[in-house]
């Protein structure tokens, strides 16, 4: 009755394999999960230096740009023309509508976002985001800025920056900043990650 | 205004008026720029006065359409626009007409009004009676004009102070001579109604500063009454005198949200009818008429760009058009940058300066062409591709530095680095 017992002990054996197996699974599963959200929040914060950075090259040759952190606002800030939010700018036609006044833009937003994506970045709107001190250039001060009680000359140009928004596969990000010298305005901005790392690809005056 | 060269195809007209002394009236080829599709046509006239003198002007006409294509035209149902120029191509008189009625001046501003009168005898043209470039019309007619207040006149021509002529910009001397017209001279007496001659009664209409307070709205007249040079030019189709229905609203309704320390924000696109700029009422309290004016003349070019690329896709006016495609593409595709590179570009540094100037004059102030142009750099330094182009205009540090300083001093009514404002605060 040797093969009966062996079977046994074979069967339990296997049974406990089986388990740990499972547990091992289960563990490398959370271990992955867990791995995943480190990974998204790394990315993010990785893609918006790298957006922040593209950014500011518009500005490097400027002396004394002040980059003001989360000083606009997606509910309580109107785009210039049309008085609208910029949460309700974030719509496809109205911005094929603005690019097709606007000088140089013959690649329509359409072309790389669809309307989902832009519902899947208006959801994002409200979400927290952690704003982290950039190390900048020198003449760039990155820092909360209360603009009512700045006092601004001619040497000074203010940026306001957005949240950045992202599609679902992070492929594309729409990011707002709005210029202040002489004069106010404020720009849409749309940059593709591709092979080579994020790129500019629309900068519409909105 | 530009105007083509005296025609050689065609004859002139001679008229004979009192005292045995005589007018006569050129036709002149369209010019390259004036756009193409716009219905008009110039006459230059040379009138011997009985002091030996003579005096010499030029008539833009832009005749509606129903009156120009009928061939029983007669000026004496005229309708449309009639423009007076000196010699040196200066709006002196601006009439609308509708048949042979000169429409109702709703707002006297003129200082100097010219009373002019005028009597028809008969009109001739030549070319095809569908219009294009080889169409011109001429007319048989006394017109005499005097200078003084709306209740005043009486005058002749003589008193007119653009009365001596001296040089002019022709391709062809019109002193050619040419046969004599075969019509027959009226008598030069006048029993006409009088008409009235205001050069901005439709840029009223067009540039609409109502919602501005009484300060900054003076201002706005002002800047309707440049005319002269590529920027005077713009605002002057702005201000819908150059056959656009096209309007300009300023206001203080900055959007919400936007940055206090800007002076103000022009739409960037044209909407179907109109282009707004919103002052930024709370930034410029301090500021100065000059640093007003500044504002205004290079928002005024921002609302003519953007209105063009709208709206004159054809680029048959100025090449605005395929200028902006050039440096969006060149450049930066952002409307605003694409503007100031276009300012920095084509030069109109210059042009803003002149426009300044003039503007600066009529306020009163006598500043050196070089204070204009350092004026004339506001908000052309905010992006690294325009602070590039600046810094390549203005090679040197302390000319950057001074205009800086000089444009601040300007916003804020303040010395700022030792530099004092030359203007005067704007609103009290």
């Amino acid at each position: 009755m040797v093969y009966p017992q062996r079977g046994k002990k074979l069967v339990i054996k296997t049974l406990t394999m089986k388990l740990i197996s499972i547990l091992i699974i289960m563990n490398h599963l959370i271990s992955c999960n867990s791995q995943v959200t480190n990974n998204e929040t790394k990315q993010d914060s990785t893609n918006f230096d790298e957006i922040i950075n593209l950014i500011l090259k518009d500005y490097k040759g400027v002396n004394s740009v002040v980059v003001c952190e989360e000083s606009l606002d997606y509910n309580s800030t109107e785009i210039v023309a049309y008085k609208k939010s910029l949460k309700q700018a974030l719509d496809i036609d109205l911005i094929e509508e603005f690019q097709q006044n606007s000088p140089g833009n013959s690649r329509k937003i359409g072309r790389f976002l669809n309307k989902e994506d832009l519902e899947y970045m208006r959801k994002q709107i409200d979400l927290p985001i952690n704003w982290k001190r950039k190390k900048l250039n020198k003449n760039i001060d990155f820092r909360l800025c209360n603009l009512e009680k700045e006092k601004s000359n001619f040497n000074n140009l203010y940026l306001q920056i957005s949240k950045p928004l992202f599609n679902k596969d992070k492929t594309y990000s729409i990011i707002f900043v709005a210029q202040s010298h002489s004069e106010y305005i404020i720009k849409l901005l749309l940059f593709q990650n591709n092979k080579y790392g994020w790129e500019k690809v629309l900068n519409l005056n909105m | 205004m530009s105007f083509g060269a005296v025609r050689t195809d065609i004859p002139v007209l001679k008229q004979m008026g009192k005292g045995g002394v005589a007018n006569y009236t050129f036709g002149l080829t369209r010019s390259n720029l004036q756009k193409s599709s716009t219905l008009y046509f110039d006459n230059f006239v040379v009138q011997e006065l009985q002091s030996g003198k003579q005096l010499k002007y030029l008539i833009h006409y832009e005749p509606e359409e129903n009156w120009y294509y009928n061939k029983n035209r007669d000026l004496a149902n005229y309708s449309g626009r009639i423009k007076i120029y000196n010699i040196q191509a200066e709006l002196v008189g601006n009439m609308n007409i509708a048949n042979g009625e000169l429409l109702p001046v709703q707002q006297q501003k003129m200082n100097d009004i010219l009373l002019c009168m005028w009597e028809v005898d008969s009109i001739w043209c030549i070319g095809d009676v569908n219009g294009g470039d080889n169409y011109s019309c001429y007319y048989h007619y006394t017109m005499e004009c005097s200078s003084g207040s709306s209740g005043g006149g009486g005058s002749t021509f003589e008193d007119i102070p653009y009365e001596t002529p001296s040089g002019g910009s022709w391709e062809n001397d019109p002193t050619g001579g040419g046969s004599e017209s075969s019509s027959t001279p009226g008598d030069p007496a006048i029993d006409t109604q009088p008409l009235l001659i205001d050069d901005r009664e439709t840029v009223d209409d067009k540039i609409d500063s109502d919602s501005l307070n009484e300060c900054h709205s003076k201002l706005i007249d002002i800047l309707k009454t440049v005319e002269s040079g590529i920027v005077g030019q713009m605002i002057q189709k702005l201000a819908g005198s150059n056959s656009t229905n096209y309007n300009w609203n300023i206001d203080y309704n900055m959007p919400l949200g936007s940055n206090p320390n800007a002076t103000a924000s022009t739409d960037p696109i044209a909407s179907s009818n109109s282009i707004g700029t919103h002052i930024n009422l709370n930034r410029i309290q301090n500021s100065t008429d000059l640093s007003m004016a500044r504002t205004f003349v290079h928002e005024s070019i921002h609302a003519f760009l953007a209105y063009q690329y709208r709206n004159d896709s054809s680029s048959s006016d100025l090449n605005y058009t395929k200028l902006l495609n050039k440096y969006a593409n060149q450049y930066n595709t952002n409307a605003n940058d694409t503007h100031h590179i276009l300012y920095l570009k084509e030069n109109l540094i210059g042009p803003i300066a002149d426009a300044l100037q003039q503007f600066g004059a009529k306020l009163g102030y006598n500043l050196s062409t070089q204070y204009y142009e350092d004026m004339a750099y506001g908000g052309l330094y905010a992006s690294s591709t325009t602070n590039t182009l600046f810094e390549n205009l203005v090679s040197n540090q302390n000319d950057r530095d001074r205009i800086k300083n000089r444009l601040s001093a300007e916003t804020d009514n303040l010395t700022i680095n030792g530099v004092s404002p030359k203007g005067e605060k704007a609103c009290n």
